[in-house]
């Protein structure tokens, strides 16, 4: 038809808008089919975590020694509380009693006493405890489930009761025996405990050490001047140094932790296209940090991955944390890091990653570092005070300096974990003070205002020499 | 009279002068400028492109966000933000936006919908554009130009696209009253608290301006149902009275065809002639009364012109309506202030009285445009008339047709709160044919039934005087 005619002319004129209306509709046509194919990538695929893989690599971060017992023969021996049966009936909570005992002066008539007395003299407590001795002696790895949740390290519980039960076994043994030789197998046992847990490598793992450590330093400190030439102190330096190992540096202290939040990622990221964040799943793996325990939200959550980074963000945020962790090596400098979460990128969730970039509770694992460190430092502490003792039984006097211990009474001068100098030592009228310069990295020459608890932060200075019990119960 | 003009033509003149035609004004200029000059840029702006018409409302509203939006974000989750408020930047952005989602998305993990939130914020990116679109289409009866229905739409909704560039001098305004030291100030904060409320009622009235005067005219090519010569038609059927003798009636309803033309029935008003003389309040008042009791007034009004003169009717009966509401209010409350003071859960009547005094010139006015936009659109689809500018003059001249809804405010406050509180107390207990009822069961009931009354009266005057003008040829 010719474009002369009105017909013509209305075909002409209809042709480009015909042409116009069938790009748009292609253009909406290809937008729909790659939102179409986009959400139902997304609601579809899921994450593929490779646990054995990562539990693999924790394991050969700190191997047992060959011949160690197997972990679940590890759990069976820790979970074997022979307090359990009898105390439990006779008084309603086990653990305060047991805990009270290592309060106040010795009394017999003290209901928690009796209690703990009547244990230490069964059969099954010893026998308990031996086995525990000898599984020590070859030592193990700890189960350590990859799962992204807060109860990935079950027998942290076990840890803490045979920690409070064996510090009371070894007050009992000094109050009631005078046998140093039992109270000190029952700090060692208490150190190599900690020693197991150390092969984790994680924060909880580390912060179970400290615990573990402070306790067996804190019954040594208590007990140094009745020890005074009844144990030899070079001998027990030794055998903690042995049991203790050389202490790694900071970021290989919790690398399992570094490994644990990489298999996390795997299993909150999808590795199919470009590594994208499963919102769904990071919801209900934060959930469970949260103790709120919920079930993973709707997948149609997931339409919201591109607002997040990919995976190679996230392992770069985990791996700078650690490098950052790095600078922690004293307590001065892991308080300074534990106090300064903004600058350093902590998430809205402590101790969990914000997924988004901001690495994960660094001031949470700074924090444990400087709870380990303190340990550290009352155990370096605890060992000079009986090598003070001995030396006093000896020379019938105090050293003017602590390079007077070594290489007799100590093999190495102790280390003050504030600043990794000596622990500073001092004569004053009748005795002697000994001190670490405490968390502001300052020596304030032994000044402390708490002294019962010497790492309090209005203490300037932590002075390790008065230990003594608390008189009045908690 | 010659021979020829002693019978209807077979086509009326157009109602309305030929358009001016669009032009094209610079973006920036319009962005910048609008908000002073709606009447003159805005025709021409409403009739441009979506593409321009989107850009402005995506830049404005981009404007409202990083101004007003973000900081309010930032202070919201300041607790949970990365990086220090002052370092607003996209990644910032996004990462904020990233910890929102993994937030709502972890806090609805406990709920059985738990992709009922993430609608909601999707919800959050698509409401502008669906408010702009309620907006638009409630606002065509200020957009009738004369051109088609949908043309009429799509200027509306443009123009309310431009007029989110308001937000341009509001932020510069808002910024400035908060720069404002208030304190130093202190003597004159009455003043500026004026000064304060003036601002916002100023920027009300212009923003309102651009809504409604934006699109009021219509330019361009000459499309409309305005714009074309008419075929003559009966007014009470539409019978179509091509070449009928002039002393004759039509055929089909008997009505005298002089009565259907110009010069006929259809004559001004006296508002028409008065509006702007000292006797305009006058016509006002008497039209209100007419529109309310005369069945015939819109078989006499003439549609097809005249329409800013309908719309100062509008705005007229709307200023009416106002201040006889606020005037009820003040007099009932001097009469009856507190009168439910011996009840504790009701508010007294002054108290209530308030509230409603304060809601009603915004209610009034929503009432008023939601009836236009009814009209109009039952118009439209149900009555076919074509041309938008007539159901628009007819529904604007159809507002006092709203007085009885107008006074039913007051009634609910009397019945809520007023003297006849005692009647309708819940404690008062009724029989109503073996049917047992309480007081203010009572009050609802007769609310609804009053309502429902006013309800029908207007719909049914409406119908009636949009019936009167479908087929109005002047």
């Amino acid at each position: 038809m010719s474009h002369g005619s009105p017909a013509g002319a209305v075909l002409a004129r209809r042709r480009p808008r015909r042409r116009k209306l069938a790009v748009w509709l292609i253009l909406l046509a290809s937008l729909a089919i790659w939102c179409g194919r986009f959400a139902y990538l997304r609601i579809t695929l899921r994450p593929t975590p490779r646990p054995e893989y990562w539990e693999a690599q924790v394991a050969r971060l700190d191997p047992p020694p060959p011949g160690a017992i197997s972990p679940s023969e590890a759990l069976v021996i820790l979970s074997n509380r022979p307090w359990d049966a009898a105390i439990g009936t006779q008084f309603p909570y086990s653990h305060r009693y047991v805990a009270s005992v290592l309060e106040l002066p010795w009394d017999r008539s003290r209901e928690d006493i009796v209690a703990a007395i009547a244990r230490f003299t069964s059969d099954t407590f010893e026998s308990s405890r031996a086995k525990l001795k000898e599984a020590l002696a070859t030592g193990w790895r700890d189960t350590l489930v990859l799962a992204p949740d807060p109860t990935r390290y079950d027998v942290g519980p076990q840890y803490g009761a045979w920690r409070l039960w064996l510090a009371a076994h070894s007050r009992w043994a000094i109050e009631e025996n005078a046998d140093y030789d039992a109270a000190v197998e029952d700090w060692l046992m208490i150190l190599g405990l900690g020693r197991q847990a150390r092969r984790a490598r994680t924060v909880f793992a580390l912060e179970i050490e400290a615990a573990l450590t402070d306790a067996a330093a804190g019954e040594m400190s208590f007990a140094a001047d009745s020890l005074g030439g009844r144990v030899e102190s070079l001998a027990l330096a030794q055998k903690v140094a042995d049991i203790v190992g050389a202490e790694p540096p900071p970021r290989e202290l919790v690398a399992g932790e570094r490994l644990y939040w990489l298999s996390v990622l795997e299993h909150i990221y999808v590795r199919e296209g470009r590594d994208w964040l499963d919102v769904s799943e990071a919801a209900g793996v934060v959930s469970r940090f949260t103790s709120m325990g919920w079930a993973p939200p709707s997948r149609l959550w997931n339409l919201t991955s591109p607002v997040f980074d990919g995976i190679s963000t996230a392992r770069g945020n985990v791996d700078e944390v650690m490098a950052t962790l790095d600078g922690a090596a004293t307590l001065a400098a892991a308080r300074r890091l534990a106090r300064t979460p903004s600058s350093t990128g902590l998430g809205p969730l402590e101790g969990t990653p914000t997924w988004i970039g901001g690495p994960w509770g660094l001031s949470s694992a700074a924090d444990c570092l400087a709870r380990y460190y303190q340990a550290r430092c009352r155990l370096e502490a605890a060992l000079t005070l009986v090598a003070l003792q001995e030396y006093r039984v000896r020379h019938g006097r105090y050293p003017d300096g602590l390079a007077a211990l070594v290489p007799d009474f100590l093999p190495r001068l102790p280390i003050d974990y504030a600043d990794r100098q000596p622990l500073r030592y001092c004569l004053t009228d009748g005795g002697f003070l000994l001190y670490s310069i405490g968390a502001d990295g300052k020596d304030d020459g032994g000044q402390c205002a708490q002294p019962l608890t010497p790492w309090r932060q209005g203490n300037a200075d932590a002075v390790l020499s008065n230990a003594r019990r608390r008189e009045v119960s908690p | 009279m010659n021979e020829a003009s002693e019978y209807v033509a077979p086509l009326l003149p157009p109602t309305a002068a030929p358009p001016e035609p669009a032009r094209r004004i610079g973006f920036f200029k319009a962005f910048l400028l609008f908000w002073l000059l709606p009447k003159r840029y805005g025709p021409h702006l409403a009739a441009g492109s979506w593409a321009r018409a989107l850009a402005a409302h995506l830049v404005a509203v981009s404007v409202i966000g990083v101004v007003i939006v973000l900081p309010k974000l930032y202070t919201a989750i300041g607790q949970r933000m990365i990086l220090p408020q002052s370092q607003v930047t996209p990644v910032n952005v996004r990462e904020a936006l990233a910890d929102t989602i993994l937030l709502t998305a972890v806090q609805s993990s406990g709920l059985a919908w738990s992709w009922l939130p993430l609608a909601g914020l999707a919800g959050l990116f698509v409401s502008p554009l669906l408010v702009v679109l309620l907006v638009g289409t409630t606002l065509m009866p200020w957009a009738a130009g004369g051109d088609r229905a949908t043309s009429v739409w799509k200027r509306s909704v443009r123009n309310v696209l431009w007029s989110a560039t308001f937000s341009v001098p509001a932020t510069a305004i808002s910024w400035i009253l908060s720069r404002v030291d208030w304190a130093k100030l202190y003597p004159f904060d009455i003043a500026l608290i004026l000064v304060v409320i003036l601002s916002i009622a100023l920027g009300a009235v212009l923003f309102v301006r651009m809504l409604i005067c934006g699109a009021g005219r219509y330019v361009g090519p000459p499309d409309g149902p305005a714009f074309a010569p008419r075929e003559p038609r009966c007014d009470d059927c539409g019978y179509p009275i091509v070449h009928l003798p002039l002393d004759t009636r039509c055929p089909e309803c008997g009505l005298a065809v002089s009565d259907s033309l110009p010069g006929g029935r259809r004559q001004p008003t006296d508002w028409h002639r008065y509006e702007l003389h000292p006797q305009g309040l006058l016509a006002l008042l008497r039209l209100q009364w007419t529109v309310l009791r005369d069945r015939d007034f819109f078989r006499r009004l003439p549609v097809q012109s005249g329409m800013a003169t309908a719309r100062h009717f509008w705005w007229g009966t709307y200023m009416l309506m106002t201040l006889t509401v606020l005037f009820l209010y003040f007099v009932l409350s001097a009469v009856w202030g507190d009168s439910s003071g011996h009840r504790f859960d009701v508010p007294s009547f002054s108290e209530a009285a308030s509230v409603a005094a304060i809601a009603s010139p915004v209610g009034i006015f929503g009432l008023q445009v939601a009836g236009m936009f009814v009209g109009c659109l039952w118009s439209q689809w149900r009555l076919g008339v074509r041309d938008y500018r007539v159901s628009a003059t007819a529904c604007y001249y159809a507002a006092p047709l709203l007085w009885p809804f107008v006074l039913f405010g007051p009634l609910v406050v009397i019945v809520v709160s007023g003297p006849l509180l005692s009647v309708f107390d819940p404690r008062r207990k009724f029989e109503l044919w073996d049917f047992p009822l309480t007081g203010d069961m009572l009050g609802g009931i007769g609310l609804f039934v009053v309502f429902l009354g006013c309800l029908v009266f207007w719909r049914m005057r409406l119908g009636a005087a949009l019936r009167a003008v479908r087929y109005a040829n002047v």
